[in-house]
Formats: C-alpha cells, sequence, structure tokens
C-alpha cells in the first residue's frame, strides 16, 4: 500500500468515523477538523454512511437513573456562572456525607445544600425558558422570578421528579413543574397529591402533581402564611405526596400511602 | 424508532431549550445508542456514563445539528460513538464478551432486529450501506466491522486476526475505497 494513498482526507476521515485510528492519530484528525472544511465534509459523509451500520445492533433500553442524571447536569449546565457555582458547590456537598464536612464552615449543611441545589435547580429552569423563543406546548410558566420557596421532588428509581417553587413571600401560588416520566406509567389509575403539613396540624391538601408539563396551584392567604413557616428552624412546614384514588383523597385526608416527605426551602435573603 | 422528521424537530426543540422534545428524544434514541456502547465499552457502569456524557452533549450542541448534513440518527450515534471511541483510548477493558453477536455474520445476513421499527427512508440508507459491505473481501470486511463495532484499532485488529499490521491497514483502505465506490450511485 502506499503510504500517499493512506495519507488521503477522504481516508484519514473515514478511518476516523470508522474508529481505527489509535488515540495520536485520532486526536490529530479531531484538532485539525475545527479548521478544515473538506475534512469536514468527508467526516459528515462517513458519518451519515457507517452510521447506518449501528442500527443492525439491537436496542437495550438503558437504566432507569441514566436519564435522572442526564436531567441533573443539563439543567445545571443551563445556570449561569454564580448560580452554577452554588450547584457545584451544592453537589460537592451533598457527595459528601454531612459528618465529613470540613470545619472551615464552608459546608453549612446537607439541608443548605439540597436547597441550593433545588434554588438552582428553578433559577435554571425559569431562566432557560425565559430565553426560550419557542415555548413548549401545553400550560406555560407563569413564574420566572426567582424563587422565594423551592421543593425537589424525586424518586430517582422509578424516574419521577418535581420541581415545587413559589416566587413571592406571601406566596400567592404554588408552581410545580414535571420534570420526569410521567407517573401515569407506574400507577395508571391512580393520583399523587400534594399535601402541606403545617406543624401540629392536618395536612392541607395543595392539589394533585402534574402527569407531566405545569400546574400553578393558587395560595389562599391562611395557607400561605403556614408556608412562610417553612423558615422555622425547630418545626418548619413541609410537604409530603400521597398516593390517591384518581382524583384525589375522597376524605380530604391522606388515604393512601404516603411517598414523599419534602422540605420546604427558603432563600435567604 | 421515530422517523427521521420527527427526530429533527425533537433536536430543533432541543436546541430551543424543550425539556420535553429532549426527553422524547432520548426515550426514542436511547436504547440504540446505549446498544452501540455497551458493545464497544463492555460495562453497564461505563456505557451509561458514556450515554450519560453523551446526551449532555446532544443537549448542548442541538443547534449545530444541520439536516442537510446527514440523518438525525447517524449525528446522535457519532456524538455517542465518539465518546465512547475516546473512553476506550484511554482504558480498553481486560475482559471479551462472548456473548457478543458476530457482527459479520449480521451483516451478511437478511435479518434485523430493528427492521420493523424503521422508516422506509432509514431502512434504505442502512440496505445501501449493507448492500456494499457485502460486496467486500471477508478480510476486509471483518476488519472494517471490528473498528466500527468494537472500536478496534489498527494494531488491536491486527492481533485479533493475527495478521500483520501493514496488510490489516491495507484491507481497512481498501475496504473503505470499495465501499466509497460501491456507495457512490446509492441513496445516503
Amino acid at each position: 500500500m502506499n503510504e500517499n494513498e493512506a495519507q488521503t482526507p477522504e481516508m484519514r476521515a473515514a478511518e476516523y468515523v470508522l474508529g481505527s485510528l489509535d488515540a495520536n492519530e485520532h486526536a490529530k484528525v479531531e484538532s485539525e477538523l475545527a479548521e478544515n472544511s473538506a475534512l469536514q465534509r468527508e467526516v459528515a459523509y462517513w458519518e451519515q454512511r457507517l452510521g447506518h451500520l449501528s442500527l443492525l445492533q439491537a436496542p437495550v433500553e438503558p437504566p432507569a437513573q441514566v436519564w435522572s442524571q442526564i436531567q441533573a447536569r443539563t439543567v445545571a449546565r443551563a445556570v449561569t456562572q454564580p448560580q452554577a457555582h452554588a450547584q457545584s458547590q451544592a453537589q460537592a456537598a451533598a457527595n459528601d456525607a454531612p459528618q465529613k464536612q470540613p470545619s472551615s464552615g464552608l459546608w453549612i449543611g446537607f439541608a443548605v445544600a439540597a436547597s441550593m441545589a433545588a434554588f438552582a435547580l428553578a433559577t435554571a429552569l425559569f431562566v432557560g425558558l425565559q430565553s426560550d423563543s419557542v415555548n413548549p406546548p401545553g400550560p406555560v410558566l407563569t413564574q420566572t422570578a426567582a424563587p422565594v420557596y423551592a421543593s425537589f421532588i424525586e424518586d430517582e428509581k422509578r424516574n419521577l421528579a418535581w420541581l415545587v417553587t413559589a416566587d413571592s413571600s406571601p406566596a400567592q401560588h404554588l408552581q410545580v413543574v414535571a420534570m420526569g416520566e410521567s407517573y401515569g406509567e407506574t400507577w395508571a389509575d391512580r393520583s399523587l397529591e400534594l399535601w402541606l403539613l403545617a406543624p401540629g396540624e392536618n395536612p392541607i391538601s395543595l392539589g394533585l402533581l402534574p402527569k407531566e408539563g405545569v400546574s400553578n396551584i393558587p395560595l389562599p392567604a391562611d395557607v400561605a402564611s403556614k408556608l412562610a413557616q417553612a423558615g422555622n428552624k425547630d418545626k418548619p412546614t413541609k410537604l409530603a405526596v400521597s398516593n390517591e384514588p384518581l382524583g384525589g383523597s375522597p376524605s380530604g385526608a391522606p388515604t393512601g400511602e404516603v411517598l414523599f416527605v419534602v422540605a420546604v426551602n427558603q432563600r435567604e435573603s | 424508532m421515530a422517523e427521521p422528521k420527527q427526530l429533527a424537530q425533537w433536536i430543533a426543540d432541543t436546541a430551543a431549550g424543550d425539556q420535553h422534545a429532549f426527553q422524547r428524544l432520548y426515550k426514542a434514541t436511547s436504547p440504540h445508542l446505549y446498544a452501540v456502547l455497551l458493545r464497544i465499552l463492555k460495562t453497564e457502569d461505563r456505557a451509561s456514563d458514556a450515554l450519560q456524557d453523551a446526551f449532555v452533549k446532544i443537549w448542548q450542541k442541538a443547534e449545530t445539528y444541520a439536516p442537510d448534513r446527514g440523518a438525525p440518527i447517524t449525528w446522535l450515534m457519532s456524538i455517542a460513538r465518539y465518546r465512547a471511541l475516546d473512553l476506550l483510548r484511554r482504558r480498553r477493558p481486560e475482559v471479551a464478551f462472548p456473548e457478543d453477536p458476530d457482527m459479520e455474520a449480521l451483516v451478511l445476513s437478511d435479518d434485523n432486529a430493528n427492521g420493523p421499527a424503521l422508516d422506509n427512508e432509514t431502512m434504505q440508507s442502512l440496505t445501501a450501506i449493507q448492500n456494499c459491505m457485502k460486496t467486500l473481501q471477508s478480510e476486509q470486511r471483518k476488519s472494517l466491522l471490528y473498528a466500527y463495532y468494537d472500536g478496534m484499532t489498527h494494531t488491536e485488529i491486527s492481533e485479533k486476526m493475527d495478521a500483520p499490521l501493514g496488510t490489516v491497514k491495507s484491507w481497512v483502505r481498501r475496504g473503505l475505497m470499495r465501499l466509497r465506490e460501491c456507495l457512490a450511485d446509492k441513496p445516503a
């Protein structure tokens, strides 16, 4: 074989796409790609031609948690710089067991980390959607300001997730954004109901969690004032989710299994 | 799998920040990308990580997808494969998977696990490359398929096929040139 023949852009591009080049040669083609439009065309040609060969392989369903991890990473990356910093701090803190916190006071604790993560997520989501020229179909987010309250409800195993936020205090309404799969696949003929747990009181129904998209839940003034107790260190208000018959609890109190109890994180002013 | 037009629309919506479109794109295509990654990287953990990285990249680069440069599925596939090749070049798994299907047999046969799920346009492109693969000499075809499906370099193919490195390089290049000739008058 003539070595010059091997060096033609056509062949280098083809081998780059094929995968037969060693690490050095592969990196070399990659670095040239940015500026060499002939090479780009060749690579695109072979990607298109050879790419279809992958469809001879039988599909394999990836593990469910991959999607929630992708979601967490894509939302986190959309965050602007200072919030991205908060998010990475939150993640770093969340990765450390609370007892392993350095004494420098840099990490205040897991609850704060979780709260920062929820706020970073909320901010990312709202900033991301605000800058959209195209709105997704379905209900739209009415809330675009930075949230005052944020909770993240997540079931990693079933790939279910909701972000619950309110943008004022006292809050006029709660906004619930479904971020995972539709729970209709797990509980076809059930509804998941959201409750406010104020200390020493019966749970107050806030409505149903959306299967997908966004739902806005108006808050009466008395409920909003209870939500404002979220920051109370001793007796904080929390949110809970119960599994109910279709349409919600018939009795006004939770009747099915309580699936989640989460903290309501309040932004530090 | 969803039709190319639908996939292209989801990619465009993803570029605009639409999480739902991104999720639908993931649902429709991740089993295909994951199968490719699993074959190259051999373990579920590594393939899952690569799939994650690939979709994060797809989210970030969605606006660079140009429909006139290729089918959406081959664009997505390329992102996943380059990620896998990159990981592979850093650390190759020690174990071979004896249960990996023989891809040469699959290329030569007319059975395709995805067949019924593919639209005409995609099927046509697949048939074109598959038929051209069939026209190669067996050694050329084998070396191309080891590189493509298993991410093997020339050196690794030469060990696998017990052939001198120069000979393998020649098989690969002649095979690719022959493919190019054959594909010239076939729909992309």
